[in-house]
């Protein structure tokens, strides 16, 4: 007998186990041909935040015959109940142990995650490495930012979805159904049909070969009729995008817990050390009619009160006046607020601020990235000062006494002139605070976040080695020293988890073993402060005889064979090399709304592309 | 304009999963769907307006109930009738709106507690129902957090708390109790408890999920008098 109940009278939180939720999905398992697992390998409070993961638990229930369930990593409590009386982890509508699902999807959402989907594998007791599956196991599929450069997972998944999902996995599980019908479905019959399918990357199907240094020499296809790279997926015509507009409502409290409207994807602006402003692209815009209309379902649905408009850059989208406005002219006698995060400094309007604060306010956050011109100018960010203390000035004169700054450090060419900056354009905040005639009573407080600057793939700065920890440490202190105002609270990430994601980010499939041995050692959690050890990582390194060097702080020629050479994002690697020496240079790029920049993005289509030379 | 509010009350079961669901996450459940249900209620006039909610003495998580009670106020001539039946079609399944009507009493007025315990486990024994009647006869101390004592717990005598408890064997490895226990404010004890106090006296593991089972739900609550609370 096995009683769920009880185990959750013993964990914290029982709330994140239960399922049941309302907007939840149920079916006829009779009627079931293809089932799936959708895995976020995070707590639940985190998974149920995902936008991505309501779009596609939605778009894959749509089949009558294919049945999404959801899956969260359990935290350490059940982690160790489970364990003590040897139950599998389960599904949350069914309550069905992972391994008897016929596909067990797993979004990398960050690459701290990890160590998270081993542990989940492990739990599930379903074999960690793909070639030791058999029959009767999962196909195991990963997605998302991460998998663009998939390969420290390569040797645990079947399977990755390159790009956007919303057409890709219907057709992934109609592939799946058609094999099973027609007799011809075996593991390898099937990795071997789905390779051929657009954006669907097979790592045992590519070999590997590396130089005497360690470097990749090749990637190659084990079969003829599969692609050498795998171009990645998009949704071409936004407003046909599936929707997600009866979203599973959770019990607890969730990070974001709210309407998301995805107004756009991709993003314009081009910045140097942004991955995602690169693997997003071409940009789409949705159509501000239907956004409104899309809302308003989600929020009858839901009785949400926020808004949240999502996008890399919402004050880039040209139609956000209009949709604005039509939302405004229904929420606020609902008592619904708006927020808009990812607002651009140079944008944002005294209009903006009015239209965000009707019902209530949130703290606003602007991000210059880098404390000098001449810095700025080189990630490209396109942002001067003077944009920057108009916009907070915006916020003072409405009555906000705090403003919050995001910033990197460690970017490519910085010198300790560019950390001084930080704390001088945070000291000329302060001031602007003054300078504001309609400014509210009490002091102003600057917040300052600064994180450190990872090299990811598909960015111009793809090549560049990362600062060692020394450097990162030394240039906290330097910061920390600079910043001798109480009106300015400085927050600072932890540089060791930076070197550990800067190594998995830019990693190559000799990482496997390492995440093999981390996930027998019991790791997990390590996107948590709480879990996170660095020695036990540095001990992981030295017993698999791994350099972290030379992933995170190794310069990469232009030249090299990248390990995520074998994806196609869009994005020519000559655009990026360009991209880098304009970096050097000091010149910035223009932004798509301006002319286009050849980034390469537009050979994928995309019916509302920006580009003007291709749009024509 | 709406002219004024009135106060109406709803009561309500949260059984099945819905007993994990915490009292500030049920408070936050419930303005979603009164939202979704399109019920207007009344928001509090601040920086930050939430609809004004009132929950009577709130279960502790992990128990069920099948007497639960919200004081909301909606426009003074709003028809209510159709309320349980348009929140019941937003609420998950396992939160069920029983009625609704204008209250005669006051949250306040709330004395005891009336709790059904099921235990199933292989401790239990057959003389188990007639040990439990026995043992609330006399003191029964167990250890209960508090931020009194350094070390987080503290002795504590749940017999004088426990109004009334009768207990049947009703399958094998199977107790039925029924309980009766204060529900005042300065007096109120956890139904928990009372598990707590059979785990320690008879020395019951319960934690076990391939073998054991335990159950609590309230059933009614009572004024001083003995009275049944609507």
């Amino acid at each position: 007998m096995f009683y769920k109940d009880t185990l959750l009278k013993q964990v914290l939180k029982p709330g994140r186990y239960t399922g049941g939720e309302y907007g939840q999905v149920i079916k006829d398992l009779k009627n079931i041909k293809c089932r799936w697992a959708f895995a976020f390998p995070d707590t639940y409070e985190i998974g149920m935040s995902n936008l991505g993961v309501r779009i596609l638990y939605g778009v894959l229930n749509e089949a009558d015959d294919v049945y999404c369930e959801r899956a969260y990593a359990p935290w350490v409590d059940m982690e160790e109940q489970l364990i003590k009386y040897g139950l599998p982890l389960t599904s949350h509508e069914t309550g069905t142990p992972l391994s008897e699902f016929d596909i067990l999807g797993f979004t990398l959402q960050y690459e701290l995650c990890y160590t998270n989907v081993l542990n989940m594998l492990k739990l599930s007791h379903i074999p960690l490495l793909s070639a030791e599956r058999g029959e009767n196991d999962p196909i195991v599929i990963g997605g998302g930012p991460c998998s663009y450069n998939p390969e420290p997972l390569a040797d645990f998944f079947d399977v990755f979805s390159i790009g956007e999902g919303e057409e890709a996995l219907p057709e992934f599980s109609r592939l799946y159904i058609k094999m099973k019908a027609d007799g011809s479905y075996t593991r390898k019959a099937f990795l071997h049909e789905a390779a051929k399918l657009p954006g669907f990357y097979v790592p045992s199907l590519y070999d590997v070969s590396y130089n005497e240094d360690g470097t990749v020499r090749e990637y190659r296809p084990v079969y003829d009729d599969i692609p050498k790279t795998v171009t990645k997926r998009i949704i071409e015509d936004f407003n046909k995008a599936y929707f997600p507009d009866m979203p599973v409502m959770p019990y607890i409290e969730c990070v974001q817990d709210r309407i998301t409207l995805e107004i756009m994807r991709g993003c314009i602006r081009g910045c140097r050390f942004c991955q995602a402003g690169m693997i997003y692209r071409p940009i789409r815009e949705k159509d501000p009619a239907l956004l409104n209309e899309q809302a308003k379902k989600t929020f009858e649905n839901t009785g949400y009160d926020e808004i949240s408009l999502c996008s890399l850059s919402t004050s880039d989208y040209t139609g956000l006046r209009e949709l604005t406005d039509g939302l405004l002219s229904w929420t606020d006698e609902n008592m619904i607020s708006l927020t808009l995060p990812s607002l651009r400094a140079d944008s944002f309007t005294d209009e903006l601020m009015k239209k965000i604060s009707s019902v209530r306010t949130s703290t606003l956050t602007f991000a210059p990235e880098a404390g000098t011109q001449r810095l700025r100018d080189v990630i490209n960010k396109n942002l001067t000062q003077e944009e920057v203390l108009r916009a907070c000035k915006v916020a003072f004169a409405s009555g906000k006494t705090a403003v919050k700054l995001y910033f990197m450090i460690g970017h490519p060419t910085e010198t300790d002139e560019d950390i001084k900056g930080i704390a001088d354009l945070a000291k000329t905040v302060i001031n602007a605070f003054y300078e504001t005639e309609d400014r509210p009573k009490g002091k102003p407080q600057v917040t300052i976040s600064v994180a450190c600057f990872i090299p990811k793939p598909f960015t111009a700065f793809q090549w560049e080695p990362q600062n060692t920890l020394d450097e990162y440490k030394r240039k906290q202190r330097l910061l920390g020293d600079c910043c001798n105002d109480r009106r300015i609270k400085y927050n600072y990430h932890d540089a060791d988890g930076s070197l550990i994601e800067a190594v998995l980010a830019r990693g190559d499939r000799k990482l496997c073993k390492v995440m093999q041995l981390a996930c027998d050692r019991g790791m997990r959690f390590d996107a948590w402060s709480e879990y996170f050890e660095f020695d036990k990582w540095m001990r992981l390194f030295a017993d698999c005889g791994i350099d972290p060097a030379f992933y995170a702080n190794r310069e990469r020629s232009c030249d090299e064979v990248l390990p995520w050479d074998v994806i196609d994002c869009g994005i020519s690697k000559k655009f990026l090399a360009n991209e880098r020496k304009k970096a050097y240079d000091g010149k910035t790029t223009q932004c798509c709304a301006e002319g286009c920049a050849g980034c390469g993005a537009n050979r994928l289509g995309g019916e509302n592309r920006w580009c003007p030379v291709i749009k024509k | 304009m709406v002219s004024g509010y009135k106060k109406i009350r709803l009561k309500f079961q949260k059984t099945g999963n819905g007993k994990f669901i915490s009292h500030l996450d049920l408070d936050r459940t419930m303005k979603s769907v009164l939202t979704r249900a399109k019920v207007k209620v009344e928001h509090t006039h601040g920086y930050n307006p939430r609809p004004y909610l009132v929950f009577s003495l709130p279960t502790a998580v992990g128990t069920e109930s099948l007497c639960e009670f919200l004081d909301i106020k909606v426009p003074e001539g709003d028809e209510i009738a159709d309320i349980p039946d348009r929140l019941n079609k937003n609420l998950p399944p396992d939160i069920r709106v029983l009625s609704v009507y204008e209250p005669q009493s006051d949250f306040r007025q709330i004395s005891y507690s009336e709790y059904e315990i099921m235990i199933i486990s292989p401790d239990i024994t057959a003389d188990f129902a007639k040990r439990t009647e026995e043992l609330f006869k006399s003191p029964v101390i167990i250890e209960k957090r508090t931020k009194k004592t350094e070390s987080g717990f503290m002795d504590f005598d749940v017999s004088p708390y426990v109004k009334s408890i009768s207990a049947k064997n009703t399958a094998e490895h199977t107790v039925m109790i029924n309980t009766v226990v204060s529900a005042e404010n300065a007096t109120y004890i956890n139904p928990e408890y009372i598990v707590k106090a059979l785990c320690k006296y008879f020395e019951l593991d319960l934690n076990d999920p391939n073998s054991c089972l335990y159950t609590v739900m309230r059933v009614g609550v009572y004024k001083a008098d003995g009275e049944k609370f609507e």
